[in-house]
């Protein structure tokens, strides 16, 4: 019955994991569509948890922990223990996105009581428990690293799709859209406000037209989403 | 031994429920492409400019008064939960909308794998205790 249970076992653990296109949140995540939605206040509206690790000045590099707050060109905002952090675009050196809790801490002690357990099976336990202790460790490592994904450096932008306010970061923490330059020019005080669709963005010529991987949220389409502009 | 294998089925089926989560396919559109929003999607988020949320199901625009209308929930910059009920977002208060389609992703493998371990370690249990052939 072992050796029958390791296949299955094996098969499971290889199923693991999200393939790199989950980055684009419009193409879902492979899974199947509810029947019955759950009830609205069930849908989160706070960011994923991300570990942003940050290039320091004496190569040592520090980890940031948290919930995702915004990605814009100039920084990613992350929300550690209660406090908005931020972290240069160029000093960031890597991003692990968690699409949802991995619960290795369940299939810890799931393992540790399923091994002493199998001291109730007299003489078996010499291979009950060190089957035990192989599906155990091998669950929870694999539980572990299965519900992350490694985002390449150069799609940091796409981020914004996971973040807590994926337009930008709000007033409350500094604004990070300046108003518009261009025209029509409005005054400082006023709000800003959404762009017509059928008002062109005008920059500067020096500037160069915002590309499909530009940071902030987009689509497929060009200009259809621009990213917050600074 | 069968009786308690039939037993243990419940337990399996209520942990293998575990090995699913909700998780939400996202669209993204800023309000002058709203005609490219998901209609069919069963909720709407509209995020606004000071960082507030709503989050409405039952969502329709209301072009002819400029509005997002629904029934749902709006959230504070903190995402504390404000109000409840029936809303309206006026579209000059939104920066983003996004639609939200809920989908199940088994993203538990590994639990089906210890429930199969679990199963088969009672049943040596199961035996032993049977037999006393195990000591």
């Amino acid at each position: 019955m072992p050796a029958r249970a390791l296949l299955p076992l094996v098969l499971a653990l290889a199923a693991c994991g999200f393939p790199p296109g989950v980055l684009e949140r419009r193409n879902g995540f492979g899974g199947r569509p509810m029947k019955e939605p759950p009830d609205v206040s069930k849908v989160p509206v706070k960011g994923f948890q991300v570990s942003v690790t940050q290039r320091g000045d004496d190569d040592a590099d520090r980890e940031l922990e948290g919930e995702l707050l915004a990605v814009d060109r100039k920084y990613v905002w992350v929300m550690v223990d209660d406090e908005v952090k931020r972290v240069p675009l160029p000093d960031v050196a890597g991003v692990e996105l968690e699409l949802y809790p991995s619960r290795a801490g369940w299939l810890g002690a799931w393992s540790g009581v399923g091994a002493a357990s199998s001291a109730s099976h007299g003489w078996f336990a010499l291979v009950t428990g060190p089957l035990w202790l192989l599906a155990g460790v091998t669950s929870t490592i694999t539980a572990a690293w299965a519900n992350d994904i490694e985002v390449p450096l150069d799609r940091l932008h796409r981020l914004a799709q996971f973040a807590r306010y994926p337009a930008g970061m709000p007033p409350p923490w500094g604004p990070t859209r300046a108003p518009r330059r261009s025209p029509p020019a409005r005054p400082p005080a006023s709000r800003p406000t959404p762009r017509p669709a059928s008002q062109p963005t005008t920059r500067p010529a020096s500037q160069p037209a915002p590309g499909p991987d530009e940071p902030g949220i987009q689509t497929d389409e060009p200009g259809m989403l621009r990213p917050p502009a600074l | 031994m069968n009786r308690s294998l039939l037993l243990l089925l419940p337990l399996a089926c209520l942990l293998a429920s575990g090995c699913k989560s909700t998780m939400y396919q996202a669209s993204f559109h800023q309000l002058p492409y709203r005609a490219r929003l998901d209609r069919g999607a069963p909720f709407l988020k509209a995020h606004t400019l000071d960082g507030e949320v709503f989050v409405l199901a039952d969502w329709k625009l209301d072009e002819r008064r400029q509005r997002v209308v629904g029934n749902g929930l709006r959230y504070d910059v903190k995402r504390q939960v404000r109000a409840r009920g029936a809303l309206v977002v006026p579209y000059d208060r939104i920066v983003l909308l996004e639609t939200n389609r809920p989908e199940r992703v088994s993203t538990h493998n590994q639990f089906a794998a210890m429930i199969l371990m679990t199963t088969a370690s009672l049943g040596v249990t199961a035996f032993c205790l049977a037999y006393g052939v195990c000591f």
